[in-house]
């Protein structure tokens, strides 16, 4: 089972809102639910919809929730969460909000950036099957990733017109013993939910033992607030037939508008999520996503991490940790094009945020804008590796008896040290030493300058010969017909 | 117009008509230059998107307003006419929606047709509407090859040379144009519209 990387205590967390704006935002959320409803544009959720209590418009494809009908639903949540790898040693399972949080860094991105050493300059290209394998190895190969989202696009199976996603979930299974999160990013049909469905079970040894080991999961966001698009109701019906759990979530599309108000959207959308989550399968298992983004309006760039939002995403992380009782997803991205001090900025100000307000997994994309860079794979890495010792720390640093150690004041008094100290070499091990950051001296460090960046970029080909274990032979066999048989029957 | 002043602009509209000036010179001398001084300062970051999208509405009356009063031998037609949609399966609009004002500013009489549209509706839209260029937008790349599908479309039912095909999106690249065929490609909402025009030799 994975430890995962060490929150703060549940009562030291950040809370923007105090529990009046809680229940604030609440009742605002439910009056937009009832007043101005949502768009779901699939017959069957709108059924669902209708037969347990929502006023439906089926021409406008318009549901108005009552408070009374959301309240029921998000009232019948399931509490236990198990997001299974390929064997137990790899399951991220826990009951309720854990107290650690779990990496995943990653989001099915179309372009590879990467530092060409002939050119001496950074270069971005469309990625490829061989680069999905590639990274999918080395995020197996890192101890602070947890969970993995293909980290990048097959984009030559898109431009061949075959059965894209499929041939993705196919070289990512075989890549990691990791759980598989089969993000948005990518939209997804109903038909390819059965070939993936199909494909796990190859791995796991059935479709039972996939319902009881789920080693796969979906992703479904409203795009924009108050639209359930095509796209994101497949992402909730498919896991819901195969019994996968899905991470649900609120906005996935530009708001600049005043922050209360998009907090509103988007609890409203996250709600109307969780509620339609429910009437479609009591069992389902899900976990919030916390993806409020804006355009940015001059440059007009999709701003993920930009500091207005991120405000607005701590306080929607309270709001479904203190309201809903949910773990939190949340998934803020780079703008940074190459790695440099903006790039490690934008990641560190991310990550702090999470760990701060208690975030149980932590999605980011590492990379350059839209294409997936290993260098700040590795970065994320460092910083979670930070975060967990900060986490590890909180404890004592309370100020109990055990922790302030006054015995020990009184020996060491003003005049000795307390090097030797038993208080000093029963809590040495405590002490943060970094892998990549340098924490040397400068005459040592100027020995041979070697940058943060030169480190990562050491470790990226240090990790490049790992190799995770092998699928058995008939399994890869029996998974590459069902590529081709989807391949077949969903090429276009 | 630049302070997107609906009000002000149509005030100012019919004291030019009072005062002897043409219809066609205050859209060509006046409403133009405002818009042409938006559309540049846009494509240097140093306005916001509202102003854009608000100065553009304005143009749009201030423009149907002076046509109602051009005689029947004046006359004011746009540069070209774009029609403009996301492909089936992609309801990615805001690109599309930045574009619109963007191609209105550079002299377009532009009709936009949603999201999730079938190739059969741009077909039969850009046969009603009278397209010179007709703009597929795709954010995703599953939906990319849509553009594709369009284009061999347009090839299979002998109508490949009458359209102007601009694609764009998140996931598109002057690689992909090339690679279908396309006619045009740009990387942003400006220099898409100066694509345009060349397309159609304004």
């Amino acid at each position: 089972m994975e430890q995962g990387i060490t929150l703060p205590p549940k009562d030291k967390l950040w809370k923007p809102l105090s529990k009046d704006e809680v229940k604030q935002t609440v009742n605002a959320s439910l009056k937009v639910l009832d007043e101005v409803g949502i768009h779901v544009d699939n017959e069957i959720i709108l059924k669902s919809a209708d037969d347990n209590g929502c006023t439906v418009d089926y021409h406008k494809k318009l549901v108005h929730f009552p408070d009374s009908v959301v309240n029921d639903f998000i009232n019948k949540v399931p509490n236990d969460f198990l997001f299974a790898g390929r064997t137990e040693e790899f399951d991220v399972a826990y009951h309720g909000i854990p107290d650690h949080a779990y990496g995943v860094f990653g989001n099915c991105l179309p372009q590879v950036c990467f530092w060409d050493d002939r050119t001496s300059e950074y270069a971005y290209r469309d990625a490829i099957e061989a680069d999905l394998l590639k990274s999918t190895r080395l995020y197996d190969a890192l101890e602070n990733v947890h969970l993995v989202i293909p980290p990048t696009l097959d984009m030559e199976a898109a431009k061949n017109g075959l059965a894209q996603h499929v041939h993705e979930l196919n070289a990512t299974l075989s890549e990691t013993r990791k759980h598989i999160n089969l993000s948005n990013a990518a939209p997804r049909t109903l038909d390819e939910w059965d070939y993936y469905a199909r494909l796990a079970s190859e791995v796991v040894g059935g479709d039972e033992e996939l319902r009881k080991r789920p080693i796969i999961s979906g992703k479904s966001l409203f795009s924009p607030t108050l639209r359930l698009s095509k796209p994101a109701c497949h992402n909730l019906l498919g896991p819901a037939k195969h019994g996968l759990p899905v991470i649900l979530g609120g906005c996935n599309m530009p708001l600049t508008i005043p922050n209360a108000c998009n907090m509103v959207l988007q609890y409203s959308s996250i709600l109307a999520n969780v509620t339609l989550a429910q009437m479609l399968s009591p069992d389902i298992h899900f976990n919030i996503d916390v993806w409020g983004n804006s355009l940015h309006l001059t440059h007009v760039t999709m701003n993920i991490a930009a500091p207005e939002n991120e405000i607005v995403n701590a306080a929607l992380v309270q709001m479904v940790r203190d309201h809903l009782r949910l773990p939190v997803w949340h998934s803020p991205y780079q703008s940074a094009k190459i790695t440099d001090i903006q790039c490690a900025y934008e990641a560190t100000l991310a990550l702090y945020t999470q760990w701060v307000t208690g975030v149980t997994v932590w999605t980011n994309y590492p990379g350059n804008d839209f294409g997936y860079n290993p260098e700040m794979l590795i970065f994320h890495e460092e910083l979670a590796e930070y975060f967990d010792h900060m986490g590890k720390r909180f404890k004592d640093t309370l100020p109990t008896e055990e922790n302030i150690a006054f015995k020990a004041i009184k020996d060491i008094g003003p005049l000795n040290d307390f090097f030797t100290h038993e208080v000093t070499l029963r809590n040495m091990d405590l002490q943060y030493t970094p892998k990549l950051a340098d924490y040397r001296t400068f005459t040592k460090w100027n020995s041979d300058k070697k940058s943060m960046l030169d480190r990562i970029r050491e470790r990226i080909k240090e990790l490049e010969v790992y190799m995770p274990p092998r699928l058995p032979k008939d399994v890869t066999e029996r998974m590459k017909k069902i590529v081709k048989e989807a391949d077949r029957k969903l090429a276009r | 117009m630049i302070k997107y002043d609906t009000k002000e602009t149509l005030k100012t509209c019919k004291e030019a008509i009072e005062s002897g000036i043409s219809p066609v010179d205050a859209i060509q001398k006046g409403l133009n230059v405002g818009m042409k001084h938006i559309g540049d300062a846009f494509s240097k970051s140093q306005v916001p998107l509202p102003v854009v999208i608000l100065a553009a509405k304005t143009m749009s009356e201030s423009i149907e307003y002076l046509k109602s009063k051009m005689t029947k031998e004046e006359k004011f037609e746009p540069i070209g006419r774009f029609l403009l949609g996301v492909v089936e399966g992609d309801i990615h609009d805001i690109g599309a929606k930045i574009l619109m004002p963007i191609l209105q500013i550079a002299g377009f009489e532009v009709k936009y047709i949603g999201t999730d549209v079938p190739i059969k509706t741009f077909v039969e839209e850009a046969k009603k509407f009278g397209a010179d260029v007709i703009g597929l937008s795709s954010f995703m790349t599953t939906t990319m090859t849509e553009q594709e599908r369009f284009i061999k479309e347009l090839e299979k039912i002998g109508l490949r040379k009458k359209y102007k095909v601009m694609v764009g999106g998140g996931a598109i690249s002057e690689d992909w144009k090339n690679r279908i065929g396309a006619d045009g490609y740009a990387p942003d909402a400006p220099q898409t519209a100066e694509v345009a025009r060349r397309l159609i030799g304004k």
